[in-house]
């Protein structure tokens, strides 16, 4: 079993991009039948956490995120197999998407990221994603939808993928985010939530969903 | 059968080989604080992002095909502003004012020549590797647009150039706007020469590392 000292070592190594230390350390706790949703849980989502609020806050940049998840993505790909024979769930299952008419995708696949480290299931939809897209992915089960416009003139079309989904369901919580986004604009157009940054679309899905305040 | 264009209105393509622009923007990427940063420091991070910055560089050079296309146009001063080629107006005092006396314009249509998806698809999904080539492929399309600046000021060094760019949208909301109804009219200028480049109804390129713009030469 791991012991405390190498769990902290491997938050560090999470937050440092050192992969192969988390592979190595996960490794080891896979083969000493320790529970691995509970590693997932009570260490390597809160190192994800933890580089996303140093994020927020300005002290690192995107692409010590990057590094962070790639570690992380070194320890999910051991675990991942070992959980699927469980009754692991997921924390939640998230569908994404740039609204119809915007090509931009570098925000969206940075949240894609942070909810992955975050233990979320995922479905990216991609980029000038049809309002119907969206109310199909509910329908195959996604609990929450996000949507993403990084432009002027994409922001509004928001408003017609909301109005599709909630004439469509009314189970589906709905997340907004982007550059020119707001969370007055989110509040205006019926958002259930709002990501003001990726880590912050990670706190806003919790949100929509009940997990968290 | 319509009579030809005349030299001076004739549209010229250039394409321009990846590796001429690949070194210049890798070497700007690096330079961004965000990336200098985890570069200085070493170790297995630096590492991280100099195997994304590769995978990047092989798949922009793999799938790119950078184009500089340059039409001069018609522009004459009216009432409602300037008629550019016969079909959209375009605002400015100042640029009036230029034009009144003299200037012309030149467009211009820049494109590096493949979609986001294509990139997705040759990096194995990964969402990191993306990310850096979507930054790299930014500072290339700048790099692009410098070379093409550099080739109207061979084709013009005796006129002072004034660029003009247009966008139909704004990301942070600030920037003075065309609205993508003009944009699309601007975009037809190259319909006969255009290397694939469109825009969607609501103002986005399509691929999205493409720019399209004005230089006024006075």
């Amino acid at each position: 079993m791991l012991t405390e000292e190498e769990k902290d070592i491997m938050f560090d190594a999470i937050c440092d991009g050192e992969k192969e230390t988390v592979v190595d350390l996960v490794t080891k706790a896979r083969d000493a039948g320790e529970d691995l949703g509970k590693l997932l849980n009570d260490t390597m989502i809160p190192a994800m956490a933890e580089i996303g609020d140093q994020f927020s806050a300005g002290e690192v940049f995107v692409p010590e995120m990057l590094v962070a998840a790639r570690a992380m993505q070194g320890g999910i790909d051991i675990i991942e197999p070992v959980l699927a024979e469980t009754d692991h769930e997921p924390v939640g299952r998230v569908c994404i998407g740039s609204v119809k008419g915007d090509l931009h995708d570098i925000g969206k696949n940075l949240v894609v990221m942070m909810l992955k480290g975050a233990g979320f299931e995922v479905e990216d939809l991609g980029v000038d994603v049809p309002d119907e897209e969206f109310a199909k992915a509910v329908e195959r089960g996604n609990q929450v939808v996000c949507l993403s416009a990084l432009l002027t003139t994409t922001k509004p079309r928001m408003i017609s993928a909301i109005k599709h989904l909630r004439a469509s369901s009314n189970e589906a919580k709905i997340v907004v985010g982007g550059a020119v986004i707001t969370q007055d604009y989110a509040n205006l157009i019926g958002a259930d939530a709002f990501g003001e940054d990726a880590p912050g679309a990670v706190g806003a899905v919790k949100r929509a969903l009940g997990l968290v305040a | 059968m319509n009579a030809p264009l005349p030299p001076s209105m004739q549209a010229i393509t250039y394409e321009v080989p990846m590796d001429s622009l690949l070194p210049i923007a890798q070497s700007r990427l690096q330079r961004q604080k965000q990336y200098a940063r985890m570069l200085e420091r070493g170790g297995s991070r630096a590492k991280g992002v100099m195997g994304w910055l590769e995978q990047a560089s092989h798949c922009i050079s793999s799938l790119g095909k950078a184009s500089i296309i340059l039409k001069p146009i018609d522009a004459k001063p009216t009432a409602q502003g300037i008629l550019l080629d016969q079909r959209v107006y375009l605002d400015g005092e100042d640029i009036f004012r230029k034009l009144s006396t003299g200037g012309e314009v030149t467009a211009y249509l820049l494109t590096l020549g493949f979609s986001q998806q294509q990139a997705f698809d040759l990096l194995d999904q990964d969402y990191a590797a993306h990310h850096v080539q979507s930054d790299l492929a930014s500072e290339v399309l700048f790099a692009l647009g410098r070379a093409a600046q550099q080739v109207l000021r061979n084709l013009y060094p005796n006129n002072r150039l004034i660029r003009v760019p247009v966008q139909s949208t704004a990301i942070c909301g600030e920037r003075r706007t065309w609205d993508p109804r003009r944009v699309q009219e601007l975009l037809s200028v190259f319909d006969d020469i255009n290397p694939g480049v469109s825009l969607t109804e609501t103002g986005c390129f399509s691929p999205l590392n493409s720019l399209l713009g004005l230089t006024l030469r006075v």
